[in-house]
């Protein structure tokens, strides 16, 4: 135990001594405060936009626009957008080592295979978790600081309104929910590692599929309905369920088992193939 | 992409002196006439911009005639891997002899060999076909007798998923992927004709025909008349039929269910001179075949069973051959026989690959499986080894691979923390060992291969092992180099006590460090033991002289009968005699009025080595 855990902080340190793992940090640090301000310079767009499909129903006096609500809709990108930050770290994570001949060393330390993977596993997971948290706090911190705080108003099926305090709880659960969304996303990514010995076809494998899913999944055919319970992609969409009302926590836990039993089979996979890899050449 | 059509012009080679004084000597001399030979007499650029056409951008920056001319090299200097490659491209010598601007690094030696489609597998092959017919031009050979082309085919095993390689008949290793190679010997020569590489789930015979036809257009000549043998993988009408188009003779075992019912029925004669061996002969048409063929058979006669059968049993070994040839049926046999020199150059080529050095290290290590065998560490079975064993071990397997863009300290602190922790005062004595404490905290980036290979040996005594194991230590190092890592290996067996198991194939970097020495050649341990004590035990020696006329005292040795060997190479007699002949030798020297300046015993590994295995004594 005490061995994994060495070899997990080794991992998040070789993790945080790569260039490629700051791309998704800059990114969004400089993104988000240029959208935060340019939303308080031109925040109706965004309101108009919110309230297009209200306006004929509703008539809404003053400003909605508050930081909250910026934050709910930057909280699209974690769809496709977000995911190139992690299969950039995931995607690198054992492949380049089997490139670079680093294993040799390794193995020839107490250290069991299976522990290097679980190791590089979890510092993939730590990363994944960090970055997704990075951006919710900034997000929500900077649009609260920026934009300014306020109710969060939630159109979806209908309006829902949330004080900021509530509002808060519900991004807090939201981007727990991410992190295990994104985590998804990085164990296909760290599997497709493990199997290949370049960074590139990972990412792109992991791009693809996750493409392919996404088409697959919001595509409202009878005959494909059969195969939505199988695409991971299907359950993407519950880090929004704690914007509803009541919080429906019973798909949540389905939810999460569902994309948990995803995150399990592809690090299964890697750890089996990784205890057969050829470490040698 | 664009098909690049080589254009040698722009690079220039420049031609190098060898210094071969009694200072200096050049380093990688020996390759400035391979390089005459490669690049001026085979024009192997001009072969290669011809018939080559790998899919790649018209930009790159090195020629392929540099990349194949690096690993031409690197084979014969014995280097079996892209890194290996990589160090070799880092020689001034060698740049300049490819003329490379710099170095080539093994990721763009991977990429190009990846560009290699089967259409460029192709196209190398009649690269290589087009050289081997100039070569060929130089050859003479007798036309009274068949030159000989063997046919075989070879499992290679390997681990993984490499492309191509599919699971199919292993009998190493049932169930391991493997490719199934097919070869032609040309037993003149001794040079490996043509080569198929295939799948492991390949049939041996398959495509037999069109290979064969692939070998013709690679025979030196139509003048002599050819002799194809095979085993019964080749036993196919397709084949014999191709073989007897080309009005070749073929010899091939055969393969035929009912091959025993086939041979009972046939009259067998006896051989005179032979008591135990008799034939047959005949012919006979297989399902498929348009006319029949001769048929011979022998059979040795292996024991009588009298005991507890009412008549005596009579156990023959059979062998029953298809050819076409019209010696006799014992001449035939025989001829078949000596197939088995083919078997060893296939065993050969399989194993120039290694004798099985880093895969024992790498077993050890459990970096790899066994496939069979067993063996234990510290006595503990290696089943059941608790990897914990390893906190005693040290190990640097080849190449020393750290991570680059962390510092020396880090990578070790991180390999101490695997080891089972490690004082930090730890890191800085070894450091301090292997000289490389002023640039602890640079990153390893910026270390030279030599400096790579230091921190390698630095890791590996980190925890103070009771035994490092080293695969390699000094390959690619320049001689300065292998002279550092060999005082260190010593220092560390001498000061701090340590056991080091050391792999190489340098025998005399072997016999400089090492006490026990163990000679594996084609995976097998052929001799262990004290290495003072394996050269006093031999009866082989070499001893060197220097007279005032060598020649004249080479060609006077040469007569005695009680002289095994007598070689002359830069005025230096190097004579094979047994110990206790050395005063017969003085002796003989002084009687025929020599001037001695020299006599001097020598017995090196590398001499003891090749007698061993046969080889012939430079």
């Amino acid at each position: 135990m005490t061995l994994l855990l060495k070899a997990t902080w080794y991992e998040i340190i070789k993790i945080a001594s790569k260039w490629r793992t700051y791309i998704g940090f800059i990114t969004i640090a400089v993104l988000i405060p240029v959208i935060m301000f340019l939303v308080r310079m031109y925040g109706f767009g965004v309101q108009d936009n919110a309230l297009n499909s209200m306006k004929d129903s509703f008539m809404f006096v003053g400003s909605l626009v508050n930081g909250l609500i910026v934050s709910y809709f930057l909280m699209n990108v974690l769809w496709v957008h977000f995911p190139f930050f992690i299969v950039l770290v995931a995607g690198d994570i054992v492949s380049s080592e089997g490139a670079a001949g680093t294993f040799r060393i390794w193995l020839t330390r107490p250290i069991s295979r299976f522990q290097v993977i679980t190791a590089k596993f979890i510092a993939t997971f730590v990363y994944t978790a960090v970055i997704v948290c990075v951006f919710g706090l900034l997000s929500v911190g900077l649009g609260i600081l920026i934009v300014g705080g306020g109710d969060l108003f939630v159109f979806d099926k209908g309006i829902l309104i949330l004080s900021q305090g509530e509002a808060l709880y519900r991004f807090l659960i939201a981007y727990l929910l991410a992190v295990w969304v994104q985590m998804t996303v990085a164990s296909l990514c760290f599997l497709f590692s493990s199997l290949t010995s370049n960074s590139v076809g990972p990412i792109i494998g992991t791009y693809a599929t996750l493409v392919v899913m996404f088409i697959l999944s919001v595509l409202k055919i009878d005959a494909l309905k059969v195969i939505h319970p199988y695409l991971f992609t299907s359950y993407f969409d519950v880090f929004f369920a704690p914007f509803s009302d009541p919080i429906p926590w019973r798909e949540i836990a389905g939810d999460v088992g569902k994309l948990g039993i995803f995150i399990f089979v592809f690090y299964l996979i890697s750890a089996l193939s990784f205890i057969r890899k050829e470490v040698t050449t | 992409m664009v098909k690049e059509r080589y254009n040698p012009k722009p690079i220039k080679i420049n031609p190098i002196q060898a210094e071969f004084s009694d200072h200096h000597l050049t380093n990688y001399a020996g390759l400035i006439p391979v390089t005459d030979f490669l690049f001026r007499k085979l024009d192997f650029i001009k072969a290669l911009s011809d018939h080559l056409f790998l899919p790649i951008r018209s930009n790159i920056t090195f020629h392929n005639f540099q990349l194949f001319g690096l690993i031409i090299f690197g084979y014969l200097g014995g280097s079996t891997r892209l890194s290996h490659f990589e160090e070799l491209s880092k020689d001034r010598i060698l740049q300049r002899l490819l003329g490379l601007g710099k170095p080539i690094d093994e990721n763009t030696l991977g990429r190009r060999i990846k560009k290699f489609t089967f259409k460029s597998a192709h196209q190398f092959s009649t690269v290589t076909g087009y050289l081997q017919r100039k070569v060929h031009r130089q050859y003479s050979f007798s036309s009274a007798r068949p030159q000989i082309v063997d046919f075989d085919s070879s499992v290679r095993g390997v681990y993984g998923s490499p492309e191509g390689a599919a699971r199919g008949f292993n009998p190493k290793c049932r169930g391991q992927k493997s490719y199934h190679p097919l070869l032609a010997f040309f037993t003149k020569t001794k040079e490996c004709l043509h080569t198929w590489y295939r799948p492991g789930n390949t049939y041996t015979g398959n495509g037999a025909a069109e290979f064969f036809k692939e070998c013709v257009l690679r025979l030196p000549g139509s003048d002599f008349s050819w002799l194809f043998r095979a085993d019964s993988g080749f036993f196919q009408n397709d084949l014999l039929s191709a073989i007897e188009e080309y009005q070749a003779s073929y010899l091939v075992k055969v393969k035929l269910r009912n091959l025993n019912h086939l041979l009972s029925k046939q009259t067998w004669q006896s051989i005179p001179s032979l008591t135990n061996t008799e034939y047959c002969e005949f012919e006979h048409q297989c399902q498929g075949w348009t006319a029949p063929r001769k048929f011979v058979g022998i059979r040795i006669l292996k024991e009588i069973i009298t005991e507890g059968c009412l008549f005596p049993q009579y156990i023959y070994d059979y062998h029953c051959f298809v050819t076409n040839l019209e010696e006799a049926p014992l001449e035939i046999y025989h001829l078949y026989k000596d197939r088995a020199e083919c078997e060893n150059w296939i065993e050969a080529v399989k194993n120039q690959i290694g004798a099985g050095k880093s895969t024992t290290i790498r077993i050890l290590l459990s970096l790899i499986k066994p496939t069979m065998g067993e063996f234990s560490f510290f006595g503990q079975d290696f089943r059941k080894t608790d990897r914990n064993v390893y906190a005693k071990i040290g190990a640097l397997v080849e190449k020393p691979d750290f991570y680059l863009f962390l510092s020396a300290r880090r990578n070790l602190q991180m390999l101490a923390g695997l080891s089972g922790g490690v004082p930090a005062k730890r890191i800085d004595e070894v450091l301090e060992i292997v000289k490389l404490a002023d640039r602890a905290d640079d990153r390893v980036k910026s270390y030279s291969h030599g400096m790579k290979q230091r921190l390698g040996i630095a890791q590996s005594i980190l925890n103070h092992p009771e035994i490092i194991i080293l695969d390699e230590p000094t390959n690619g190092l320049d001689p300065e180099g292998i002279k550092e890592i060999r005082e260190l290996i010593l220092r560390l067996a001498g000061d701090f006590g340590i056991t080091i198991f050391l792999s190489s194939h340098l025998l005399h970097e072997i016999e400089q460090t090492c006490s026990h020495v163990a000679i594996i050649d084609t995976g097998k341990l052929v001799v262990q033991g004290n290495v003072h004590d394996l050269l006093r035990k031999t009866d082989f020696y070499i001893t060197e002289v220097q007279v005032n006329n060598p020649q004249r005292a080479a060609s006077l040795l040469e007569k005695e009968t009680w002289i095994q060997k007598v070689t002359l190479g830069n005025d230096v007699l190097k004579i094979q005699i047994p110990a206790e002949n050395r005063p017969r030798l003085t002796r003989f020297l002084v009687e025929n009025e020599f001037a001695v300046s020299s006599i001097i015993p020598r017995t090196s590994l590398e001499d003891y080595y090749l007698t061993l295995l046969n080889r012939d004594v430079k």
